[in-house]
């Protein structure tokens, strides 16, 4: 669809503005709330957000084979996950390669070792859904699903600041795993 | 339009409403550069979401101003978009634009790629349902839409096609763990067809199957076209293979593909974007007429370490008019926290791939040197291409194409970076006879949803590929400003 009659470049600057000065202003107090989604990870198996939630917050970073910066900022992430896991951090690597790529990042991750979540986002449909057009971008989502930080780009070092941004929402003590529940619904041992 | 807009805006102001969120982001760039005279272009690409419950909409607005003079390849765009779309949990009922690929993209393939500035969107109606058994079936009808940024200007690469018809059906399933399996079948009726039994089918299937750390995965295609003017069926066929040994650390890859007349149209847009196996994303003629294979293998063998090596090579059927090759070796070593030293080299030909050029081979070494110290991390890169190019009419050249930067960065906001691209030989063709092209840009980031890049200086240029899509970019010289915002 195009439009004609307006003047076009007055009312882009004008949202553009209108839209980033809330961004500026706004960041402490308010939260967003994360979009759900259920996608494929690189074992076949289904994966959906909210439920990872229940067991602490994720953090969610945006990747693809060609994006040096991104792959640099998971592997700089690998002590802090390791560190961090038993209190409940959980890390998503939201892969947007394309279909024809997918047996390309199943090789990639294997041979990397990464810890983490990999998903596959071939129709990029999180990525629209979660504003991402430039990599990498991570999201960290509270377990509230409120997204309570966000990372642009990679340097050397950012590692440490992501990590005090998630020694804020992660409990003091390691989390211990649920008991099984019965069909009763009641916990095992009561 | 205009009630599209106050929509928009009664939706915003009601944002405090219980269970409605609205996010969005916004690019907003600048260009003032040479290019025999004076030039400058604004643009914005604004996108926004809206959730309340199950409901979800998106609206996006794109501008582009350049400035006069405008030529019919040089004009301000001006376009909105909207999705809407009911998403309970078993299926989704979606009207607008989307993309969607089916299997690997044999058959369709409509993508957005925003670093290479490629949107090729289809504009319509889709339902997805969700099934048991993890099998999704789509059904969609719609139109394409094919926005492609080249030579400083966006184009419409199918501007004489946008009212052809795309009609398609998938289905992805995979029942147990270790077997899947799809089918999918498009009907694209074209306005130039002049029969009202002239149109043209994509059909095929995929099997995938994973043994332990091995997984097999097989696509076919087969195209029924209609051949323009004379009438009568033209055939096509494709198949695309690959093969993946994953271990602890370890994995090899294998592919294998032929692809006979299924790129359609063969022109400057495609409705289907077939893989290919270069790394760097070449393509001859996207399937129209390539066949090739690849074999990629990584290691990690200690943690701090990553090796890499990668070979393609794709050719036309009679293995002599056109073809790629390319290798590359990688490694990269991180010994501790603060150092990250990577280095590859990269072999690259190309035979008749380029307008004009007959045969050119490139090769590469590339060193990257990252260390961090407190709050100042420092990067340097170094590439040096051995050029040997040989001309359609028997021209010739040997020549380096070198680039080097060196990066500082303070803290979590603020980013230097300071470069030179250099060439050896002043080609009128390629390079508008320059040999220079030295490079300043900055990044800050404002908040961590707002981040401001500035780049001042010149860029080389030349060709690039992502995808199977290619462009040759021409050198620049000027001042750039983006200004990303998420809210």
């Amino acid at each position: 669809m195009s439009i004609k009659k307006t003047n076009w470049p007055a009312l882009a600057l004008a949202v553009a503005f209108c839209l980033a000065v809330p961004a500026f202003a706004a960041e402490e107090e308010e939260y967003e709330e994360a979009t759900d989604f259920t996608l494929m990870d690189v074992n076949g198996e289904e994966v959906t957000l909210f439920d990872l939630l229940e067991n602490g917050p994720v953090y969610m970073e945006c990747w693809d084979l060609p994006c040096v910066n991104c792959i640099a900022e998971l592997d700089a992430l690998m002590p802090t996950y390791d560190e961090l896991k038993d209190r409940g951090l959980q890390i998503i690597a939201l892969s947007v390669d394309k279909p024809a790529d997918e047996a390309r990042v199943k090789a990639f991750v294997a041979s990397k070792q990464w810890p983490y979540i990999t998903l596959l986002d071939q129709n990029q449909e999180v990525k629209s859904a979660y504003g991402i057009i430039i990599k990498p971008t991570a999201y960290l989502i509270n377990t509230e699903g409120q997204i309570v930080y966000t990372h642009i780009g990679y340097k050397k070092g950012d590692e440490d600041r992501i990590k005090e941004e998630f020694l804020k929402w992660l409990p003091e003590e390691p989390v211990e795993p649920e008991d099984e529940v019965e069909e009763t619904g009641e916990p095992e041992g009561e | 339009m205009n009630q599209a807009l106050v929509a928009l805006a009664l939706v915003t102001a009601v944002a405090g409403a219980a269970n409605l969120s609205i996010n969005g982001v916004n690019r907003a760039e600048f260009w003032a550069y040479f290019d025999s005279v004076w030039s400058t272009q604004a643009e914005d690409m604004l996108d926004l979401n809206v959730r309340y419950g199950d409901l979800r909409g998106e609206a996006g607005l794109f501008l582009y101003e350049p400035s006069k003079p405008w030529t019919d390849t040089r004009k301000p765009w001006r376009l909105f978009d909207y999705t809407v779309a009911y998403s309970p949990k078993q299926f989704e009922i979606l009207y607008g634009k989307f993309y969607q690929a089916f299997g690997k993209g044999l058959a369709l393939r409509s993508y957005k790629d925003d670093d290479f500035r490629h949107y090729k969107s289809l504009h319509g109606l889709r339902g997805t349902a969700h099934l048991p058994f993890q099998t999704d079936v789509v059904l969609l009808g719609a139109r394409l839409r094919d926005i492609f940024f080249q030579e400083n200007t966006y184009k419409l690469m199918n501007a004489t096609d946008t009212s052809d018809q795309v009609l398609g059906a998938n289905l992805q399933s995979r029942p147990i763990r270790w077997f899947g399996f799809g089918g999918r079948y498009v009907r694209i009726n074209r306005e130039i067809d002049p029969e009202p039994g002239a149109f043209t089918e994509l059909y095929g299937g995929d099997v995938t199957a994973s043994i332990g750390p091995v997984e097999l995965y097989g696509e076919l295609c087969q195209r029924l076209g209609t051949q323009a003017g004379i009438g009568g069926r033209e055939k096509g066929l494709g198949y695309f293979l690959s093969a993946t040994a994953a271990f602890s650390g370890y994995s090899v890859l294998g592919q294998y593909m032929d692809y006979d007349g299924i790129g359609f149209p063969p022109g400057v847009y495609h409705y289907n974007d077939p893989p290919t196996p270069i790394k760097s994303g070449v393509a001859m003629n996207r399937g129209v007429d390539e066949r090739g294979f690849g074999v990629v293998v990584t290691a990690t063998p200690i943690q701090p370490l990553y090796l890499e090596a990668d070979f393609g090579w794709l050719y036309t059927h009679d293995d002599s008019s056109a073809g790629v090759v390319e290798w590359e070796a990688k490694a990269r070593y991180n010994p501790a926290a603060e150092w990250t030293f990577e280095t590859y080299f990269n072999h690259m030909l190309q035979h008749n791939v380029e307008l004009g050029t007959y045969n050119r081979v490139v090769d590469k070494p590339v060193v990257h040197v990252n260390y961090l110290i407190g709050q100042h991390t420092f990067a340097l890169e170094g590439e040096v291409g051995l050029v040997d190019e040989q001309a359609t009419r028997g021209d010739s050249w040997n020549y380096l194409e070198t680039a080097v930067s060196a990066s500082y960065g303070y803290g979590a906001a603020l980013l230097f970076t300071a470069g030179w691209q250099y060439v050896s030989e002043a080609l009128e063709k390629r390079y508008n006879n320059e040999t220079s092209w030295p490079m300043f840009e900055a990044v800050w980031s404002i908040t961590h949803r707002n981040m401001l890049r500035v780049r001042v200086g010149a860029e080389r240029g030349g060709y690039t590929c992502s995808g199977g899509v290619c462009r040759f970019e021409a050198p620049f010289k000027g001042i750039k400003v983006q200004l990303i915002s998420r809210f």
